[in-house]
């Protein structure tokens, strides 16, 4: 199978939808809950701090340029160990990717079509990741780029007609928020995030023709994507008020019903559904994309092309029994995925990263004994 | 029922396209692990089909790290 | 080959995309434009004012059936009720397009909170229609008066309510959500605005109530109703009502009358009015601000005051503001002595001033409400006379 490349600039807009992924929708709900009307000062610094995880990614990466996470894992923790960690990331992605088919049925279920089962909108959409993951990464990069200014017209036109609703009030007594509940709320923020940008070490730096500006569309992505989660926070607490977003299960939904322009514009909430769409459509296929892939490189299999399908059988089956209820969903979202997702995105990372630095440098320090006996021997020839 | 069936039959037919498929490439492991994939992805769906209760596997990991959970909420308190 | 591909495709997303599961045809919707609730002895009796699209059309000619229709059912929760209506009514109802809501005011002194549950979870109610109450009359003899010009009783209710938070001030409109937030906020009491039924209700019903020049039974808006918690305490009346909008700064134009010098009554339209609302704590004591600022036009002249000195204008200002500051606090003075109940929203501006002095006086809120120490400040400044000088008919004294 070929390389595939994809350019900086896919790199960058498939970032930032991957960043907002379902944040978008859930984030809101969860953070304000604890931080009440400071939730936006929570995200603000979840974004901040996400840059600096941002960096530790791209370290990690650019200590084995050419290859991508999975491979990396097996390269520098040596075959056995390599695998295992890689084969727990792999089960991280897989149920994620579960998760987040599940997550597109409960919303469609939840706002818009309460009879429809939701093993029908797991079914629809995951053919579409399957498809997508078929015709490769190329592919999906350029559908990004395709959805990338839908989405950015559609959120701009989202903010202008919700403005008229804001009071002011609603965002007021500033930094009210304890300690404690600055630190849930900022790490749950990054948990849903940032954390999982270490998936996009899949494509980083393999895949990628020009490094240097891939590593700035890094950065630029998640600062965008940061933005769009923290204007609509800033919104979600200054039109619904914070206890009313807290309450809600989905509060973006909540802030689009809102519209109404001139008692005409109104009930339009569904094409704002169209970015939450698309961001969930760029998240899940990452995931799943990483696990076919991850899969095949574990067990040294060419193509990984025959395994999307039985994956994704198996993706539809999971998307029913990954969570029972909306309850139970965001229960494990609040209190257990924060801490899954930061042992393998975090620890993980910086283990590997311990790993390759001492490599690297007993391999300089190889590389400096054999040049100088060599010039050596040369002298004495001479 | 109906719907199990249904997965079954889909089953039935990937495998019958794709496995002479595969067989081709001579990629013993391949052929393997598709059929691995597919019966444990047919099994979990047609189960979901029948009603069958099948425990989430995030359950599982729940199960693992409620006590780090309550070890890192404990320093908070 | 690519041409097969195609067409497979499109025969796909045909089959895919030609339906949705749980689809409802136009035909099988009743469409819900106004919900009444009344609480009778331990069950709730909701009245559903549907549309009957063949009258309201432009195009086909109306018979003599009524444009709206209403059934009642009733249940013990106000889900079940809805369901059961499905034996009377002829389609499902529909609820999507709903305007309005009438609360009976024997369920509103009952509390209200149980019965908004439904209206607030269940994602086919939208969030844009407004909450009323009804004042001596039950909900279900509201929805059941036909309105002349507007065929939709439901509109009128909607459009009349929004009409006269604009241009009097008696009435507020109160959407869902915002009385879900008021509600849920258990510092602060919740302003509903009340509707009677004027004349006799039963000739309300008839069609012949539209068909005559003078309309004997009407709908009419009698002022705000204060919640205390989730329950109706008292009406207050027009001039009350029209005060308390002040403090909320709700009032977007009414009229002042105030008395001339010598005998006779001077009126002012308010085109401008903003009141912002500030709390502080002194010595821990908490304190509120009010500063109302009036823009307002001479409206009407019925003395023979000069206005066209300078002095005349000024004189006009002050009684304009001594009469709104005078009718303020003794509004304020009856919510906080007679219903104890903070409608004004005083705790949260509290809050917005100093979070830590709040939090310690929160749970104490409702037994330091009514002493609290509130100063209004109003300031009225008139721009324009209209478009004559002096009234033609009251000739000023010559002086």
């Amino acid at each position: 199978m070929e390389k595939e490349i994809i350019s900086s600039r896919q790199f960058t807009i498939v970032t930032f939808l991957y960043s907002i992924g379902t944040a978008i929708l859930i984030i809101p709900s969860s953070i304000t809950g604890a931080a009440k009307q400071d939730a936006w000062i929570a995200a603000s610094i979840g974004v901040l701090l996400s840059l600096l995880l941002v960096k530790l990614f791209l370290t990690l990466a650019n200590q084995t340029p050419s290859l991508n996470f999975i491979e990396a894992n097996e390269k520098i923790l040596g075959r056995f160990f390599g695998k295992i960690t890689a084969i727990c990331f792999l089960i991280m992605t897989f149920l994620s990717a579960g998760e987040l088919l599940y997550f597109i049925g409960i919303f469609m279920k939840t706002e818009v079509m309460p009879e429809t089962p939701t093993l029908a909108f797991a079914l629809l959409f995951s053919i579409i990741i399957m498809y997508a993951a078929y015709l490769g990464i190329e592919t999906f990069a350029r559908s990004a780029e395709i959805l990338f200014p839908m989405f950015i017209f559609i959120f701009i036109f989202f903010i202008i007609s919700i403005s008229p609703q804001i009071t002011f009030e609603n965002i007021q007594p500033l930094l009210e928020a304890t300690k404690t509940s600055m630190l849930y709320s900022i790490t749950r923020f990054m948990s849903i995030f940032s954390f999982p940008l270490l998936v996009l070490l899949m494509l980083y730096p393999a895949s990628v023709n020009v490094q240097q500006a891939a590593q700035k569309g890094l950065y630029i992505g998640t600062i965008l994507g940061g933005v769009v989660l923290i204007t609509l926070i800033v919104l979600s607490i200054l039109v619904l008020g914070p206890e009313n977003t807290a309450a809600r299960t989905f509060p973006s939904y909540a802030l689009a019903q809102r519209i109404s322009i001139g008692n005409f514009l109104q009930r339009i909430e569904i094409i704002m559904a169209f970015m939450w769409i698309s961001s969930i459509y760029i998240r899940t296929f990452m995931y799943f994309y990483t696990t076919v892939v991850g899969l095949a490189q574990i067990l040294k299999i060419k193509d990984h092309r025959p395994l999307i399908l039985p994956m994704g059988i198996i993706v539809i089956g999971l998307s029913q029994i990954v969570h029972p209820d909306i309850v139970h969903s965001t229960n494990y979202n609040n209190e257990i995925w924060p801490i899954f997702s930061f042992i393998f995105t975090i620890l993980l990372p910086i283990l590997l990263l311990i790993v390759a630095v001492i490599r690297n440098r007993k391999s300089k320090a190889q590389n400096n004994e054999t040049p100088q006996q060599e010039t050596k021997n040369d002298n004495q020839k001479v | 029922m109906v719907l199990a069936v249904a997965f079954l039959i889909i089953a039935i037919i990937v495998a019958l396209i794709f496995i002479p498929k595969l067989k081709k490439q001579q990629d013993r492991k391949a052929v393997v692990v598709f059929t691995i994939l597919l019966l444990i992805g047919t099994a979990l769906n047609m189960g979901i089909a029948l009603k069958v209760h099948i425990p989430s596997p995030l359950d599982l990991i729940t199960f693992i790290f409620t006590p780090i959970r309550d070890y890192i909420v404990s320093f908070t308190k | 080959m690519a041409k097969l591909n195609w067409i497979c495709l499109l025969c796909i997303l045909t089959i895919l995309l030609s339906g949705c599961w749980s689809k409802r045809e136009l035909n099988e919707l009743a469409i819900v434009v106004a919900l009444g609730i009344d609480k009778i002895d331990e069950d709730y009796e909701i009245t559903v004012q549907i549309v009957d699209p063949g009258e309201i059309s432009m195009r086909q000619a109306s018979t003599q059936r009524s444009p709206v229709v209403s059934y009642h059912s009733r249940g013990e929760t106000i889900f079940e009720a809805i369901r059961k209506m499905t034996t009377i009514a002829a389609r499902k109802p529909y609820f999507a397009h709903l305007q309005v809501v009438v609360l009976g005011e024997d369920l509103a002194e009952e509390g209200i909170s149980d019965a908004l549950d439904l209206i607030v979870r269940d994602h086919e109610f939208r969030k844009d229609f407004d909450v009323i109450m009804s004042h001596e009359a039950t909900a279900k003899e509201v929805l059941n008066v036909l309105t002349p010009i507007e065929k939709v009783p439901a509109n009128k209710l909607l459009n009349s309510l929004d009409v006269s938070e604009k241009a009097w001030g008696s009435t507020i409109a109160v959407n869902i959500d915002e009385l879900v937030n008021t509600l849920s906020n258990k510092q602060k009491g919740a302003l509903i605005s009340a509707i009677e039924i004027h004349g006799d209700k039963k000739l309300g019903v008839d069609q012949t109530n539209v068909q005559r020049v003078k309309t004997p039974v009407l709908l009419q808006y009698a002022g705000l109703a204060v919640f205390k918690g989730d329950k109706y305490m008292g009406l207050l009346t027009e001039s009350e009502s029209k005060s308390i909008s002040f403090l909320n700064d709700k009032i977007q134009s009414t009229i002042e009358i105030i008395a001339c010098p010598n005998k006779g009554t001077l009126s002012t339209e308010i085109t401008q009015s903003t009141t912002k609302v500030k709390g502080s704590f002194k010595n821990g004591k908490p304190k509120i601000d009010v500063h109302i600022n009036v823009e307002q036009n001479v409206g009407e002249v019925e003395c023979d005051i000069d206005l066209t000195k300078n002095k005349s204008i000024d004189y006009v200002n002050k009684k304009t503001a001594q009469g709104i500051d005078e009718r303020v606090e003794k509004t304020l003075e009856k919510i906080q002595q007679q219903y104890e109940v903070d409608v004004f929203g005083f705790g949260d501006a509290l809050h917005r001033a100093n979070p830590k002095q709040w939090k310690k006086i929160k749970d104490e809120w409702t037994s330091i409400f009514p002493d609290l120490a509130v100063a209004v400040h109003v300031k009225v400044t008139t721009q324009g006379l209209g478009t004559l000088q002096n009234s033609l008919l009251s000739k000023p004294k010559e002086e």
